[in-house]
């Protein structure tokens, strides 16, 4: 007994090594699967505005409640559950969640290991430097002298490198506001809808502002490879945003601007 | 929001993740002490296959990080049967971090007892024999004492490391203590990039380890009346 | 009356015979002395009277009762109560005071009640001449104390014969003595005893029979009077002028 399960772990570490490249297509239908067990389970970070707690301890915004309002309208519960970003796809695959519902950029590497909706917001990977030194960086080629902080295997890490300024990856976007907070680096870069959240007047970071804007991406929901609830999301969002809803809830948390007709 | 708004959003915050640090503790003391026991036999049985067998798993369980561990027992027999299996939401999460960690610490544990146990003169073991005791009245009557004294330096070592290891459970997303304290960095509950909530976890590791360093060393003194 | 009877032992480990054909009786009271040098197969030969060895072959025959055979662990638990053994290295347990090592296998075997085991361990400790230790720790007692407590421990379970295992070879020649005079005490309380050791004087003294091993057999067997003074054997002779040499 113990051999085999001796075996099994070997065979586990060496298959989950392949875990990445071999992806399945459900055999069965996904929106049935959600269906049947009443609950549809949303991976998601805590990420303000698009999804994190009220007072009272709830998961809102903008991706929280549309999540709330998809879930609805297939007839089932929903249920936020916080995860490691790292393992997002993990995630997906061994069913612990059914979607990704975060502020997710639609990279290259997102679109070939999920399904992923239609776009429905605009984002942007912007500089973020120290407020009192923002007037001498407005724009990217002003930045060629700064050490950048930028997260690991993100959007920013891709669009500095292409630009070939140096930069340091660190864990985590926070960690790269961090960097710049403590002066172990000139800029970061980040998202632009999470630079409106964190920095400036009246967040941790009062210190620190964004100016250049390096690039424009657009984010979306994903799904396992072959979901049909793929779909059903995106008649979903057609539809509330033909009635206006999908608007007020982007009005509620302030990225109307971002937001991309359906 | 001013530092004396955010201190109780804080603690409460910690405090949450640090009973979810100390369940995981707790429960993976309860059962890799008394597994770790039973894996201890296995590698010394004389029935050799059962003894090889023990030893390689306990091999593949402390020659690979435990991290890698918490992320095949939580996602890969999801994967394989394309069911989640560990329940869903934080408990899911618990249980497969309880099952990684008791399987990881009870390995350790083993080799632990293995070696207090083998460090026993065989004397012991034949004065008891020729007073007609059975091999279940030597284990506890006169092996059992001895070796909890030999054992409680190394096992009370690996008990502190546990402390400070259940903060690796926040890969599969336990929200313990640690996750807690990053939270606040990267932005929760009105309160972003602030460092401070997570340096200031290191207090509750802290100030935890410095009780279970008192109790170990009131255990030590207990078992100072004899020698050998 | 014969109370042990040895028939042809046999023990060999990794195929090296360590003994060949043993065979010796004992009668109640008597005290056998095994002499011979390390390596001869005398320690083996008590491991082997107290089960800690299984024999190859050959009978041990305690008052008629063949106690070879079908050797089940419960079975080899009984067979060894028939003997008590003293170690070269006491093997007292640590954790125990000197009373408790007295008292804990008979109350193990439920011989008496709490109290009647404790008087007779206290007896016990009169008679090795310990009883203001009985509440000491074994690291507290010297080598020669401890000796004599082991002692005590071993007649608490009454057996037929008490065997020692070189019993002062791990003691300081000073402490020796105490333990070979609590011996010398037990052959006046008709104890029936067999004593490895390499005290030869003592052995002269205190044995009715004296066996002399070499490589695994017995070489020479009789009273002291007869192995000491008029060996028969050349191997013998040249054991005994070699012990004398040390001397």
């Amino acid at each position: 007994m113990k051999k085999i399960i001796a075996l099994a772990l070997v065979l586990t570490l060496v298959l989950t090594l392949f875990a990445g490249c071999g992806k399945k297509a459900d055999a069965n239908s996904d929106l049935k699967y959600v269906k049947d067990k009443g609950t549809l389970v949303v991976g998601i970070t805590d990420f303000a505005p698009m999804d994190y707690k009220d007072a009272s301890g709830n998961w809102i915004g903008f991706d929280a409640d549309m999540a709330a309002a998809f879930a609805a309208s297939l007839g089932v519960k929903v249920e936020f559950v916080e995860i490691d970003w790292d393992n997002k796809v993990l995630e997906l695959d061994s069913k612990n969640i059914d979607c990704v519902w975060n502020g997710m950029t639609l990279t290259s590497e997102v679109t070939a290991a999920m399904s992923c909706s239609k776009p429905y917001c605009n984002n942007a990977q912007v500089v973020i430097v120290p407020a009192a030194k923002a007037a001498d960086y407005q724009t990217s080629e002003s930045c060629a002298d700064l050490q950048f902080a930028v997260e690991a295997g993100s959007a920013g890490e891709a669009e500095v490198t292409a630009l070939g300024y140096s930069c340091t990856p660190v864990q985590s976007q926070a960690a790269a506001l961090m960097e710049v907070a403590a002066g172990t680096s000139d800029a970061a870069v980040i998202d632009s809808l999470m630079a409106a959240a964190m920095v400036g007047e009246g967040t941790g970071y009062a210190d620190l502002t964004y100016t250049a804007k390096l690039n424009s991406e657009e984010y979306g929901v994903g799904f396992r490879t072959g979901s049909d609830l793929t779909a059903a999301l995106n008649d979903f969002f057609a539809a509330s945003y033909k009635d206006g809803s999908m608007q007020a809830c982007a009005d509620t948390y302030g990225v109307t601007a971002a937001l991309i007709a359906q | 929001m001013t530092f004396l708004q955010q201190l109780p959003i804080v603690f409460g915050a910690l405090n949450v993740g640090f009973l979810q640090t100390l369940k995981l503790f707790g429960i993976t003391l309860v059962g890799a002490l008394p597994l770790g026991l039973i894996i201890a036999f296995g590698s010394m049985s004389r029935f050799r296959p059962l003894s090889i067998v023990t030893r390689f798993f306990v091999w593949i369980i402390r020659g690979t990080p435990l991290m890698i561990q918490l992320l095949i027992i939580f996602y890969f027999p999801s994967m394989a049967l394309g069911q989640p299996i560990w329940g869903s939401g934080e408990n899911g999460r618990f249980a497969a971090s309880a099952a990684a960690f008791i399987i990881n610490y009870a390995c350790y544990f083993s080799e632990i007892y293995r070696g207090g146990i083998q460090s026993i003169p065989v004397g012991q073991l034949e004065a008891g024999q020729v007073l007609g005791m059975t091999r279940g009245q030597i284990f506890v009557r006169i092996m059992l004492l001895q070796v909890i004294k030999r054992i409680v330096p190394p096992v009370s070592n690996e008990i502190i490391t546990l402390v400070k290891d259940t903060a690796l459970a926040r890969i599969i997303a336990l929200q313990e203590i640690i996750w807690a304290g990053t939270a606040f960095l990267k932005g929760s509950q009105g309160i972003s990039g602030q460092v401070w909530p997570l340096f200031f976890t290191a207090l509750y590791y802290l100030v935890f380890s410095g009780a279970l360093t008192l109790l170990f060393g009131w255990v030590e003194k207990r078992l100072d009346y004899f020698r050998g | 009356m014969i109370l042990l009877e040895v028939n042809n032992l046999q023990k060999s480990f990794d195929g090296s015979a360590v003994l060949k054909n043993i065979s010796f009786s004992m009668e109640p009271g008597q005290v056998l002395a095994i002499i011979g040098s390390s390596g001869s197969g005398k320690t083996t030969l008590l491991r082997c009277l107290n089960f800690l060895e299984t024999p190859d072959a050959g009978e041990i025959i305690v008052k008629g009762q063949k106690l070879l055979g079908g050797a089940s662990e419960e079975q080899i638990r009984k067979n060894r109560l028939h003997f008590g053994l003293v170690f070269q290295n006491f093997n007292l347990f640590p954790q125990y005071t000197a009373l408790e090592n007295i008292t804990l296998a008979p109350s193990l075997l439920g011989l008496g009640s709490k109290q009647e085991l404790r008087d007779n361990a206290m007896r016990l400790l009169e008679q090795v001449g310990l009883r203001q230790k009985a509440d000491f720790y074994p690291y507290q007692l010297s080598g020669g104390q401890q000796q004599r407590i082991a002692i005590a421990r071993a007649l608490a379970l009454r057996p037929e014969v008490l065997c020692f295992d070189e019993p002062t070879s791990a003691l300081d020649p000073e402490l020796t003595g105490e333990v070979l005079r609590v011996i010398r005490g037990l052959k006046n309380k008709d104890n029936t005893m067999i004593v490895v050791t390499h005290e030869m004087e003592f052995a002269r003294s205190v044995a009715d029979v004296v066996i002399y091993m070499a490589d695994g057999v017995i070489e020479e067997m009789g009273t002291p009077e007869e192995v000491f003074e008029h060996p028969r054997s050349e191997k013998t002779k040249a054991f005994l002028r070699g012990a004398a040499s040390v001397l």
